[in-house]
C-alpha cells in the first residue's frame, strides 16, 4: 500500500460525497434488532435449544405486575376496573387481569367454548346428567345472577371455568385489592420481553395512565418492566457519563496539544463510524444493538490515528509520510484481528468484527488524507519546523526495556491464583435490577400462581401425537406427586388423540330428550339449557379433533408456540411448573415420578451457553493475536522489535486480565471485549514507541491517546450500572498498563521501517 | 280526620323512633357469637327455576372473619364466604364459585355476611342505609353504593329485634331474590 497523496480539496470533496452516500445508505437501509439469538453460538444440548427457542417468549416473561398504591382511589375496585379498561384500550396488552372485573362469556376465547367437551371430561350418562343438574340446582340455591345463569345455560357442566383456571391466573393467594386499598393487576404484553422499544412504550403507557387517572406512580414488576427500566437507566447514565467522558478527553487533548484544532480529530472517527455502519447495512439485514454498543468501544482504537497525525504534523508534513509504515502496520494488524473475530461463527460477532475493522480503516484514511490540510496553517508549519529540529535530538534511553517480561509473569501469576474463578458466565450478576425487587417479583409470581420462568419440564420425540400423549401422562404423574404441580402444558388445549376420541364418543352418546326431561323434573324452566342443547347438537354432527393447528390465528396461538416446538426434526413439549423452591428436590421428585420428562434449569443453560460463547471469543482472540503476530513478523521481520512489540501486548493483555480479576472478583464477556480494545491500543503504542527515528511526537501522540482513553473510560468505571463500570475499569486500567509497559520499555530502532 | 292522623302516625312512627336510635346503637347491641352455629331456613326465587328453592342448614361466624353456611337440605354442602372468595365444598371437593372474585358478586357476599353479622362498618361502606324502628323490632334497608354492587343487587333488608338479627332479604330483581331467616335455638328445623 502506497502512502496516499495529499490532494486536499479532492480528498475533502471525496470524503464529503462518501459521507453523504454512506448516510443516505444508512438512512435507507438501516434496521436494528435486539434479537439475542443472533449473538449466541449454536445451541448444543436440549436445555440450550429450549433456552434459545424461548428467549424472551415464555408465557411468564411477558407478564407485567402493576401495583397501584394504597389510597390510589376512593373506590379501589372501581379504580382498578377503570385502569384495566384504560390498559386494554391502549392495545398493548393481550389481556389484563385485575381479579375483580366483570368477565363476560364473550371474553372467553371462542375455541375454548366450542371445544369445551373435547378439552375436559363430562359425564353424559343419565346418572351423570342427574348429578350435574342437582349440583347446578344447588349452585342456584347458593347464588344466581344473570352471568351465572348465562354460563350454566351454555355450560351446565362448568368445565369452562376450570379450563380457564388452567391457563389463566392459576392458584392466586394474593388479594387483588388489599384491605388497605392497594390494587394488583396482571397485564400480558403483546410485545415479547426482548422487544426493548415495545417494553419501554408499555412502561410509559402504564405510568402515564396511573398518573392521569389517579395521580400516582405504580410499582411495576416483570421481565419487561426491568428491561425498560434498565434501558432508561442506561440511557440516562450513558448520556451523563458520555458527556463527562467527552469533556475529560477534550480537556486531556487540549492540555497536550494546546490548540483547538485538536478537536478536528473527531472527524475521522465520525466518518469511520458512518462507513462502518453503511457496510453493516449492506452486508446484513439488521444491525444488532449489541454491535452498535460494543462496536463503538472496539472502534476506540481509531482515536490514535488522528492523534498521531496531529502530533507528527508539528514536525512537518514529511513526518506523516515517515509514520505511514507504522500506522499501516498498526491498522492492518488490528483490522486482521477484528476480521478474524468476525469469522468466529456467530452473526453478532461477525457484525462486531466488520464494524470495527471498517471503522478503523476509514478512520485511518480520513486521518491521513484530510486532517493535515484541515489543521495545519502557515504559522503552525513554521512552529513545527522549529520543534522538528529540536525533536531530532529528543531520543530517550529506555527505562526498563524488558519490563513486559515481569509484567507478563505477574499477570500470569494473578490469573493463575484465581484460575478456578476467573470467569463468571452468570450474566445476572451484572444485572442492575435491585435484588429486593427481584425477590418481590418472585413472591408475586408465587402468590398469583404464575409459572416459574426458570425451571421447565420437557419431552421430545419424532411423533407429535406421541409427544402430546406422553406429556399428558407426565403431567398426571407430576401432579399426583403433590410436591410440584404443572402450571401449563400443551395438553391443556390439545389433549391426546385417544382422550379426545373417548370424549367425542361421550358427546355422541348424549341424549337431548333425556337431558330435557331430567332438567324439567329438577324444576328448571323450559329452555333453561337451550344454548347447551344447540351446541351439543352441533358437536354431535361432527367436531374435528383439536390439534396445534386448530389454534392458529386465535388468542391461544402464542400459548401453543410456547409449549410445542419443532427443532431438528423433533417435536418438543415444554411444560411449565408452579414456583419451584428447591431445584434438587424438583429433580428428585420429577425423576421418581416420571421417566418421560426431563427437568431443565434455564439459568444453568444460559450459563453454559455464555461459557461456550466466552470460549469462542477467547479462541477468536488468540487467533487474532496470532494473525497480528504473523503480520508483524511479516512486515518487520523476525527482529527484536517484533518480539518486544508482541511481548508487550501479550503482557498488557495478561496483566489487564490478572489485575481485573483481582479488582472485580470475576470477569465476564464484557471484560473480554474490553481486553480486545486494550490489546489493540497496546499494539499501537508499542509499534509507535519502537518506531525508528524521531520519537518525540510518537510519545506525545501515545500519551495523548492513553491519557484521553484512560480518562474517558475511568468516568464509566464510576457508573452505577455494573456492566458499564466493569467495562470502564477494565479499559482504563488496561490502557494505563499498555501505556506504562510501552513507555517504560520504549525502544528506539536504529533504522527506518 | 282521626283515621288520617292515625295513618300518618303509623307511617311516621318508625321514622320518629329511628331518629332516636342510631345504626351503631341498634346493630351494636346485636350479639354475634363466633364459632357457634345458628340454624336458618332460606327461600330462593330465580327465573331459571319454576318453584322457589327451599334450603335449610346452619351458619357459623368464624373467628377468622369468614362465614360458613352448612346446608343440610336438600343436599349436603358447605359454603365458605371470606373477604376474597366464595368456596363451595360438595361431595368432599372444594371449588370456587364462578364469578365470585368479581367486584359486584364479592361485595354482594360481603354485604350478606355483614348483614348476618351486623357488621356496621362493612354495611355502611357498601350501602346507603336507612334504619326503621318499630318498638323492639327494626329493619335496616340497604341500597348499594357501587355500580358493581348495583348490578347484582337492588336492595338488602336486614330485620331483627332486640339484640339479634332475625332475617335477611336479598333482592336482586323482581324475579330473583332470597330470604334467609334465623330460627330460634329451640326451634326444630
Amino acid at each position: 500500500m502506497r502512502f496516499p497523496a495529499f490532494l486536499s480539496s479532492r480528498w475533502l470533496a471525496f470524503w464529503l460525497v462518501f459521507s453523504v452516500v454512506c448516510l443516505t445508505t444508512v438512512w435507507l437501509r438501516f434496521q436494528t434488532t435486539v434479537e439475542l439469538t443472533a449473538f449466541l453460538p449454536d445451541p448444543q444440548d436440549d436445555a440450550e435449544k429450549i433456552l434459545v427457542q424461548r428467549l424472551g417468549q415464555g408465557p411468564g416473561s411477558q407478564l407485567w405486575f402493576v401495583v397501584l398504591p394504597e389510597g390510589f382511589a376512593d373506590d379501589p375496585v372501581a379504580g382498578s376496573n377503570a385502569f384495566r379498561e384504560a390498559l386494554l384500550t391502549a392495545g398493548l396488552f393481550s389481556s389484563v387481569v385485575n381479579g375483580v372485573s366483570e368477565a363476560e362469556i364473550a371474553d372467553i376465547p371462542s375455541g375454548i367454548i366450542s371445544n369445551r367437551y373435547l378439552l375436559a371430561d363430562a359425564d353424559f350418562s343419565e346418572q351423570g346428567m342427574q348429578d350435574m343438574l342437582r349440583q347446578r340446582l344447588m349452585d342456584m340455591a347458593l347464588f344466581s345472577n344473570e352471568q351465572l345463569d348465562a354460563l350454566i345455560a351454555v355450560d351446565p357442566y362448568l368445565v369452562v371455568p376450570e379450563l380457564l383456571q388452567l391457563s389463566d391466573d392459576g392458584s392466586a393467594t394474593q388479594d387483588w385489592i388489599t384491605p388497605a386499598g392497594a390494587a394488583y393487576l396482571l397485564a400480558s404484553s403483546r410485545a415479547p420481553s426482548f422487544d426493548a422499544a415495545g417494553q419501554t412504550l408499555i412502561r410509559e403507557t402504564l405510568l402515564q395512565a396511573a398518573q392521569q387517572q389517579f395521580g400516582v406512580v405504580p410499582e411495576l414488576f416483570g421481565v419487561g418492566a426491568y428491561s425498560s427500566e434498565l434501558q432508561q437507566t442506561i440511557r440516562a447514565e450513558v448520556r451523563a457519563r458520555s458527556l463527562v467522558a467527552t469533556l475529560a478527553i477534550v480537556v486531556v487533548l487540549l492540555m497536550v496539544y494546546r490548540r483547538l484544532s485538536v478537536l478536528a480529530s473527531v472527524l475521522p472517527l465520525a466518518v469511520g463510524s458512518v462507513a462502518a455502519l453503511t457496510v453493516l447495512t449492506l452486508l446484513f439485514d439488521q444491525v444488532h444493538g449489541i454491535t452498535l454498543a460494543f462496536g463503538f468501544t472496539l472502534f476506540g482504537v481509531a482515536i490514535d490515528y488522528p492523534l498521531h497525525v496531529l502530533s507528527h504534523l508539528r514536525a512537518g508534513r514529511e513526518q506523516i509520510r515517515l509514520i505511514w509504515p507504522t500506522l499501516r502496520l498498526s491498522v492492518i494488524s488490528t483490522v486482521a484481528a477484528y476480521l478474524l473475530i468476525a469469522l468466529s461463527g456467530t452473526e453478532g460477532l461477525a457484525q462486531l468484527g466488520v464494524f470495527s475493522a471498517i471503522g478503523l480503516l476509514v478512520s485511518l484514511l480520513v486521518s491521513i488524507t484530510l486532517l493535515p490540510d484541515l489543521i495545519s496553517s502557515a504559522t503552525e508549519r513554521q512552529r513545527a519546523a522549529k520543534t522538528s529540529a529540536a525533536a531530532q535530538t529528543g531520543g530517550e534511553a529506555p527505562v526498563l526495556r524488558h519490563i513486559w517480561l515481569p509484567a507478563l509473569l505477574l499477570g500470569a501469576l494473578m490469573m493463575g491464583a484465581k484460575l478456578s474463578q476467573l470467569w463468571t458466565d452468570d450474566l445476572s450478576t451484572l444485572s442492575p435490577v435491585d435484588q429486593q425487587k427481584l425477590e418481590r417479583d418472585r413472591e408475586l409470581r408465587a402468590d398469583f400462581g404464575i409459572p416459574d420462568i426458570r425451571y421447565l419440564l420437557y419431552l421430545k420425540g419424532a411423533d407429535k401425537a406421541g409427544v402430546i400423549s406422553q406429556t399428558a401422562a407426565a403431567v398426571a404423574q407430576v401432579n399426583a406427586g403433590g410436591e410440584v404441580s404443572v402450571a401449563t402444558a400443551i395438553t391443556d388445549i390439545v389433549p391426546p388423540e385417544n382422550i379426545q376420541q373417548s370424549r367425542a364418543l361421550a358427546i355422541h352418546s348424549f341424549d337431548a330428550s333425556t337431558f330435557t326431561a331430567l332438567a324439567e323434573a329438577k324444576g328448571f324452566v323450559s329452555g333453561a339449557f337451550a344454548p347447551f342443547l344447540r351446541d351439543m347438537a352441533a358437536m354431535r354432527a361432527g367436531t374435528p379433533y383439536l390439534s396445534d393447528e386448530s389454534w392458529q390465528g386465535t388468542a391461544l396461538e402464542p400459548f401453543v408456540t410456547a409449549h410445542l416446538l419443532q427443532e431438528d426434526g423433533l417435536w418438543w413439549s415444554v411444560v411449565t411448573l408452579t414456583q419451584v423452591d428447591d431445584w434438587s428436590e424438583l429433580q428428585n421428585s420429577v425423576g421418581s415420578l416420571t421417566k418421560r420428562a426431563e427437568v431443565i434449569d434455564l439459568k444453568a443453560a444460559s450459563v453454559s451457553l455464555v461459557s461456550r460463547y466466552r470460549n469462542t471469543v477467547i479462541m477468536a482472540m488468540c487467533a487474532a493475536l496470532l494473525a497480528a503476530a504473523a503480520l508483524l513478523f511479516f512486515q518487520i521481520g523476525l527482529s527484536t522489535r517484533a518480539c518486544w512489540v508482541l511481548g508487550t501486548i501479550v503482557a498488557t493483555a495478561a496483566l489487564t486480565i490478572g489485575l481485573n480479576v483481582w479488582l472485580l472478583g470475576q470477569l465476564s464477556l464484557f471484560n473480554l471485549l474490553a481486553v480486545i480494545l486494550v490489546t489493540g491500543l497496546g499494539l499501537d503504542y508499542a509499534l509507535f514507541l519502537s518506531r525508528p527515528g524521531n520519537q518525540q511526537f510518537s510519545r506525545e501522540a501515545v500519551m495523548a491517546s492513553a491519557f484521553s482513553s484512560a480518562a474517558g473510560f475511568a468516568v464509566l468505571a464510576w457508573s452505577s450500572i455494573p456492566i458499564l463500570a466493569s467495562l470502564g475499569l477494565t479499559v482504563s486500567s488496561g490502557v494505563a498498563i499498555a501505556y506504562l509497559l510501552a513507555r517504560l520499555g520504549q525502544r528506539q530502532e536504529p533504522t527506518e521501517d | 280526620m282521626t283515621i288520617k292522623y292515625a295513618c300518618l302516625l303509623l307511617v311516621l312512627l318508625p321514622l320518629v323512633a329511628a331518629n332516636g336510635s342510631s345504626l351503631e346503637d341498634v346493630l351494636g347491641a346485636v350479639d354475634t357469637v363466633q364459632d357457634v352455629p345458628r340454624r336458618y331456613t332460606e327461600t330462593r326465587v330465580t327465573p331459571k327455576l319454576r318453584e322457589p328453592l327451599l334450603v335449610s342448614g346452619e351458619v357459623v361466624f368464624r373467628s377468622d372473619g369468614s362465614l360458613v353456611k352448612t346446608i343440610d337440605a336438600p343436599v349436603n354442602e358447605v359454603i365458605t364466604i371470606s373477604a376474597q372468595s366464595v368456596i363451595l365444598s360438595r361431595n368432599g371437593k372444594a371449588r370456587e364459585l364462578p364469578f365470585s372474585r368479581q367486584s359486584g358478586v364479592r361485595e354482594l357476599y360481603q354485604g350478606i355476611r355483614a348483614a348476618l353479622e351486623a357488621d356496621v362498618a362493612t354495611l355502611e361502606r357498601l350501602f346507603y342505609t336507612e334504619l326503621l324502628m318499630s318498638g323492639d323490632s327494626w329493619e335496616l334497608v340497604c341500597t348499594p353504593r357501587s355500580a358493581g354492587l348495583q348490578r347484582e343487587l337492588q336492595q338488602l333488608s336486614v330485620t331483627g329485634s332486640a339484640g339479634a338479627v332475625s332475617g335477611v332479604l336479598v333482592k336482586q330483581s323482581e324475579d330473583r331474590w332470597q330470604k334467609i331467616e334465623f330460627l330460634p335455638d329451640d326451634d326444630p328445623l
